[in-house]
């Protein structure tokens, strides 16, 4: 494979910056996972679950050179029945340090110990980095959906080779169960996702000096 | 022109990688429709106006084999009571071809007994379309409101309680297109 070593690029016409050694934020490399069925979950009153499929199995996973960061972007679908759900997101990774034990997340920062959340157990070397919500309300009709937008710079990857992202879900004590993807232009609980919506995750590894 | 031709440009020292022709990211198209329009209809599916639904947001790829991140930002307005709005999400090779719906749709919830509200929602999703060297492909979105409560007031916000077609916070509903090189 051909490669060139150079600390400074500019175009040749108007001598303009393109990319430079000790220059941080090129984009080298995009990947998305993504889960487009119709997923409900209404176990997850207060207590943290695994999201579907390989938004939630580990196997979101980016190849990535020791001190880049990674743009992590989520956009999760959050359907609804009568009369409202909110529903709380947790991304981990293990791309943060060399070793971190399996348990149950104990950060006190995110407040996870001081509610009554139950937390779900975590695997070797799975650490949480980031959450993001979703909610969507309507007093007395179904099939409303709400897109939940939301991006993260992690820190700079210690190792290099994969790394591995996944994600859970926690609902409101109140408002609960998850209906990932379904949505419906008619006052329906049917499990359909007549506008073609899907969860996805979105990994940009960005080069760091 | 001046022209070097590689797979990777490497950092001295680390040497690691700073571009690849794998993953970088080649051109970004952005395409923005800033007026307020409405569509006081429940359940109706149309064209999105303007740029967004016309088919004249296009990207032309540098190669062959990219993959296109296609990024939309709605800005839903509001009137009492709510606004369900759902958006599709359609591509097509070359002006003439047909268009093909991907999975790329998201939707807008927003409840409240005082007009005027807004919100910005934001989806992105990496396309893999098929084409040929050279081709241009378009995209647009469609939308579609729920039976219900499905009028679209796209862009329309203002600071009071009040029904009337202003954009007072200068809101663009964008398409945003950016190729990724394989």
């Amino acid at each position: 494979m051909s490669e060139v070593v150079v600390s400074r690029i500019h175009s040749q016409a108007a001598d303009q910056f393109l990319v430079g050694a000790d220059e941080p934020g090129s984009i080298v490399q995009v990947k998305m996972f993504e889960y487009n069925s119709v997923y409900n979950d209404s176990s997850n009153q207060n207590i943290e679950r695994d999201m579907p499929g390989i938004l939630g199995n580990g196997a979101m996973f980016i190849e990535c050179e020791a001190g880049n960061r990674i743009l992590v972007e989520c956009n999760m679908q959050v359907g609804q029945n009568d009369t409202w759900r909110s529903i709380f997101f947790r991304i981990y990774w293990n791309g943060g340090m060399n070793r971190a034990p399996s348990g149950h997340q104990v950060s006190g920062g995110n407040g996870a110990n001081t509610t009554s959340i139950t937390n779900s157990a975590r695997p070797d070397d799975s650490l949480l980095y980031a959450g993001g919500s979703g909610n969507s309300y309507v007093s007395g009709y179904s099939g409303m959906l709400h897109t939940a937008n939301w991006s993260v710079l992690t820190p700079p990857v210690i190792n290099k080779g994969a790394v591995n992202f996944r994600m859970t879900h926690l609902g409101h004590n109140q408002g609960q169960p998850l209906h990932l993807n379904k949505n419906s232009v008619m006052n329906t609980t049917a499990n359909n996702n007549d506008n073609q919506v899907a969860s996805t995750v979105i990994l940009k590894e960005v080069y760091y000096p | 022109m001046s022209t070097v031709y590689t797979n990777s440009v490497l950092a001295p020292g680390s040497e690691k990688v700073m571009l690849r022709k794998s993953g970088c990211i080649m051109q970004s198209q952005q395409y923005e429709y800033s007026s307020v329009y409405e569509d006081l209809n429940n359940n109706n599916l149309i064209n999105m106006p303007g740029v967004l639904g016309n088919g004249t947001a296009t990207i032309t790829p540098y190669f062959a084999d990219s993959k296109i991140l296609f990024t939309a930002m709605i800005h839903c307005g509001h009137q009492t009571t709510w606004r369900t709005n759902f958006f599709r999400t359609f591509y097509r090779v070359t002006n003439s071809g047909s268009w093909t719906q991907f999975y790329g749709g998201f939707g807008s919830t927003l409840y409240s007994n005082t007009n005027a509200m807004a919100q910005t929602i934001k989806c992105s999703y990496l396309l893999d379309p098929s084409y040929s060297a050279g081709d241009l492909i378009g995209f647009k979105l469609q939308h579609v409101g729920h039976n219900n409560g499905g009028h679209l007031h796209l862009n329309q916000n203002n600071l009071s309680n009040t029904n009337a077609n202003n954009n007072v916070i200068n809101s663009h509903s964008k398409i945003y297109l950016q190729e990724v090189a394989t």
